[in-house]
């Protein structure tokens, strides 16, 4: 493809950019750009974009600056918090971890010592107690106080660190 | 004390202590920023809405170009030269969102994006700003649009529209002179008309 350009047009170019085509122009610029199909080229498209661009600059209806200002302010206060929190997410999962660790370590050695621990467990803490006395002595019954417990415990923290969250 | 309190709260209202965490580009506080929004708001506006043929995408990534602006680390250059690198560098965030625009549904390039995801659905905000662009306008490709813009609406040279689209700036002269012929070419049949 042929790039060459007219060596006019850099004149012709200066001429646009201060707004002195055609009327500040010289007549011999004027009757080059008669003949030369590049600085024809230019000054329609330069011209049919300045149009455009004045017409367009009319049409918006902005939005308050300090509506802006503020709503970027908010951006980078949330970015900030953003970016303390992670480490304190991290501490958060590593604890969480730590104790499932722990209580699946404690579990295990349990179990390899003695399968009868978990009935004496309940019967230690006296579970039981919290049932009516018609079902006190159901079997099983010790076992469903300790999963109900630990239901009530689990589903509490989550709602804790939900509200907390927010 | 908790963590959040060390982090200034702008609905507090407490301009003094924004001023140090807000502006982060061209350390702008709110005064500088009304009088730099005043007047690149308007050029920035006409740049999105031409290119992208749609008024009210134009209106959403204005306030979303300013909003990344305020928030974004400054360049360098952008503290060193003032205003007019600040522009540029407004422009190309906007030119970034436009880019991201196009590309959310699936395609990797602007200049792979098929004509017809650039047809838009006839609302009165969309016709009108269709009308003023004018039928030329319309059948250049957005990446002709884009370049012809920032280089005969805004006078920007080559150099700066490479620094503005993320293009190589050798690679400008070549699409500017391609999409220059394309124009002029349509552009000649309505200047004929009307000189007739």
């Amino acid at each position: 493809m042929n790039l060459r350009t007219c060596p006019r047009e850099k004149e012709l170019a200066g001429l646009l950019e201060l707004g002195h085509w055609p009327d500040a122009s010289s007549p011999d610029m004027r009757a080059h750009v008669a003949t030369c199909a590049s600085c024809r080229a230019r000054v329609a498209v330069t011209q049919a974009f300045r149009s455009e661009r004045d017409r367009a600059l009319g049409e918006p209806r902005l939005e308050s600056s300090g509506v802006l200002w503020w709503r970027a302010q908010l951006r980078r206060r949330n970015a900030a918090l953003t970016r303390l929190s992670r480490p304190l997410l991290g501490a958060q999962i590593f604890a969480v971890v730590l104790a499932l660790a722990a209580a699946g370590a404690y579990l295990g050695m349990q179990f390899r010592q003695d399968g009868t621990w978990l009935g004496d467990f309940t019967r230690a803490l006296h579970f039981t107690a919290l049932l009516p006395p018609a079902f006190q002595n159901t079997p099983g019954a010790g076992m469903a106080m300790v999963l109900l417990v630990a239901v009530i415990a689990l589903a509490g923290g989550v709602v804790l660190y939900v509200a907390s969250d927010r | 004390m908790t963590y959040e309190s060390a982090i200034s709260n702008p609905l507090a209202g407490d301009a003094s202590t924004l001023a140090g965490t807000a502006g982060a580009c061209s350390g702008m506080d709110n005064e500088a920023f009304a009088g730099f929004y005043e007047r690149s708001a308007r050029p920035l506006w006409a740049y999105l809405a031409r290119v992208s043929s749609d008024a009210a995408l134009a209106d959403d990534l204005l306030q979303e170009a300013y909003i990344r602006f305020l928030t974004a680390d400054t360049p360098r250059s952008a503290q060193i030269d003032g205003e007019v690198a600040a522009r540029r560098y407004l422009f190309r965030i906007a030119t970034n969102l436009l880019r991201d625009h196009w590309r959310r549904p699936r395609t990797a390039s602007l200049d792979e994006v098929p004509e017809r995801h650039f047809e838009i659905a006839d609302s009165s905000a969309q016709s009108e700003a269709r009308a003023v662009l004018g039928p030329v306008l319309l059948q250049l490709r957005p990446r002709e649009r884009q370049l012809l813009w920032l280089a005969y609406a805004e006078g920007y040279s080559h150099r700066e529209i490479a620094h503005i689209t993320g293009l190589a700036s050798a690679s400008i002269r070549l699409l500017l002179f391609r999409a220059r012929r394309k124009a002029a070419r349509l552009l000649e049949p309505a200047s004929n008309w009307r000189s007739a």
